[in-house]
């Protein structure tokens, strides 16, 4: 190591030749491929659908890849050059374009339950909205949801894009602690949190969904991609719901190819 | 065989720690494990070990611990006060427990991170292949006073086997740009690389430590508009108030405050065992000093078991000779230094 000395940074951002795409190189052995700055459903779906892609295209240099909302995080072996890691990502991203797009396979149905103990901030968010809270709880069971990408906490989702009406941002106080299956909204989407959290998004619905179990038969319940549909349930069916991770929370999965 | 090890008290942070999971990024798992891999690695050398090591980290504080057979053990990592019955022992170098006495591990005296391996390592089920702990995943649980845990009896384990040289405390360590490098303006970058950092000890965690340093923050232009994005271990991320936080093995895999350099892995154990008064600095290295940096080190942790040795003792600092367990780590005193 050269001690003392300022290095100028070399740039490690790169255009690619394709429209929206760019190769940022983070540390020495990872890159993102990312395909937007801002959150659109168009960016995430084109994100997911590369994760897909390269999952079945994986060259002998793939570590490991994941899906983030706006981005695809490669991690390669660092004994390939970068030079060689970014001419292949280019190739890959061109093959991409024009493969067939593939859209989310999996649909689920999960209840959730919108009764005032189980969705304290139901009200506040209709009052932001606008909207009275059954109108709010209506717009969010009768939107086509995704999962944009799992992450924070292991199996966790972020769900959206719902209307733009739900466009308001994070509290500046966190709320101390929302249960696990926890529903709780901010900037047109949806975390259903995994565990007990602190968060300054609003909590306004309430599952019995476990997104993950270590000890569970299929560990992780949700992947990036899938579709989602919540089900308003009343407090007595809510109560009735069985609590076991093995059940997630009642939810129905349908496979819709 | 198995041993059983009981912890009759613990430290505030203890956990059962190996080199992790891999594979489970995009289900939202961090990989986790050890936060000084090389202090891992060399504790399994010094026993003999030469399958996937495990070991009981402690950060900060150890704890008191028993065993059901005699036992062969070695903290590494920090040099932790260490004593059996009173009697004072080194760290790094490995040392017999019998059943009946109590290992005592107290405070770090330098770093902050120590490992307590013992014989053939700990048995416990693996969950998604690993033994690690991982409690931001919900993953394993804290170790506290009363636990007890199974370890294999390691016939080839020898006290009194070190490793030769410390690890040497270093004031400059090596960072690469990260994705959002870019988003720092030129100025912010310099005074980046021209402060002195220390590491916030009393809040050193496996998700991450903060740093301490004079002088204003490093903040971003658009710190609130970007979009989160993939995080890893290493990673100085600058929240909201401006302060550099370093990412460790247990931080979640998204986050939304720009990262304004990443630690290389090789440069890593030697930013978590800084001693809480000592300063350093960050320092941008080339791509190539990276990779050179990094394959030494993957080189020397290669090694580390053709470079086990005895400890040479000087016999005035042994208070009882006569009581000193000579037999499986007798001292020819023609070992090199």
């Amino acid at each position: 190591m050269k001690q003392g000395k300022f290095v100028i940074l070399e740039p490690n951002e790169s255009v690619t030749n394709l429209e929206h795409e760019r190769l940022l190189r983070h540390g020495l052995n990872k890159v993102l491929v990312r395909f937007g700055d801002t959150l659109s459903e168009d960016v995430n779906a084109r994100a997911l659908a590369f994760y897909d892609f390269l999952g079945s295209n994986a060259p002998e240099w793939l570590i490991e890849a994941a899906p983030t909302i706006v981005s695809v995080v490669v991690e390669f072996d660092g004994r390939v050059s970068f030079q060689q890691i970014e001419s292949d990502l280019n190739q890959l991203l061109l093959a991409h374009k024009t493969a067939q797009f593939k859209t989310g396979a999996r649909m689920w149905q999960i209840p959730a339950c919108f009764a005032y103990e189980y969705a304290p901030q139901l009200v506040e968010v209709a009052d932001i909205m606008g909207l009275s809270p059954q109108a709010v709880i209506d717009s969010l069971c009768s939107t086509k949801l995704k999962v944009l990408t799992i992450g924070f906490a292991p199996g966790q989702p972020y769900i959206g894009l719902l209307p733009e009406a739900w466009n308001f941002p994070r509290m500046t106080e966190l709320t101390p602690k929302v249960p696990r299956g926890a529903l709780a909204a901010s900037l047109r989407q949806l975390v259903l949190f995994q565990n007990a959290s602190a968060t300054g998004w609003r909590h306004i619905g309430q599952t019995k969904f476990t997104c993950f179990e270590p000890e569970r038969d299929q560990a992780f319940g949700l992947q990036a991609g899938d579709h989602i549909r919540f089900t308003a349930v009343s407090r007595l069916e809510y109560d009735a719901l069985s609590s076991t991770p093995e059940s997630f929370g009642g939810a129905r999965l349908e496979v819709i190819s | 065989m198995n041993g059983v090890l009981t912890i009759r008290r613990a430290g505030p942070s203890l956990t059962l720690q190996d080199m992790g999971r891999n594979g489970y990024r995009a289900s939202g798992l961090s990989k986790g494990g050890a936060l000084d891999i090389s202090a891992l690695q060399e504790g399994a050398a010094i026993l003999g070990r030469t399958d996937a090591p495990n070991a009981i980290e402690m950060i900060g504080y150890g704890g008191e611990f028993e065993v059901s057979t005699p036992a062969v053990f070695v903290v590494t990592g920090a040099r932790m006060k260490i004593s059996i019955d009173g009697t004072t022992l080194e760290s790094g170098v490995s040392h017999m427990l019998h059943p009946g006495k109590i290992l005592k591990i107290s405070a770090a005296v330098s770093g902050q991170v120590g490992y307590l391996h013992l014989e053939g390592g700990f048995k416990a089920p693996e969950i998604l292949g690993s033994v690690s702990a991982n409690l931001a995943g919900g993953i394993g649980e804290r170790l506290q006073a009363g636990v007890k845990l199974s370890y294999v009896v390691n016939p080839n384990c020898e006290t009194n086997k070190t490793l030769p040289k410390p690890r040497d405390a270093t004031e400059v360590i090596g960072v690469l740009p990260s994705a959002q490098t870019a988003l720092f303006d030129e100025a912010t970058l310099q005074r980046f690389l021209e402060t002195s950092f220390r590491l916030d000890a009393h809040r050193l965690a496996r998700q991450g430590t903060p740093l301490l340093y004079d002088g204003e923050g490093f903040a971003t232009h658009n710190q609130t508009k970007i979009v989160s994005d993939a995080i890893f271990p290493g990673d100085i991320q600058v929240v909201g108030t401006g302060t550099p936080y370093v990412l460790l093995a247990e931080s979640q895999t998204i986050g939304g405050y720009p990262r304004i350099a990443t630690v290389l892995p090789s440069e890593l154990s030697k930013l978590v065992q800084s001693d809480a008064e000592k300063a350093f600095r960050f320092r941008f290295m080339s791509y190539e000093d990276a990779e050179v940096s990094m394959n030494n080190w993957e080189r020397s942790l290669a090694r580390l078991l053709s470079e086990v040795r005895n400890q040479i003792r000087d016999p005035k600092d042994i208070a009882d000779l006569l009581a000193y367990n000579l037999v499986s780590g007798v001292v020819s005193g023609a070992e090199e230094d």
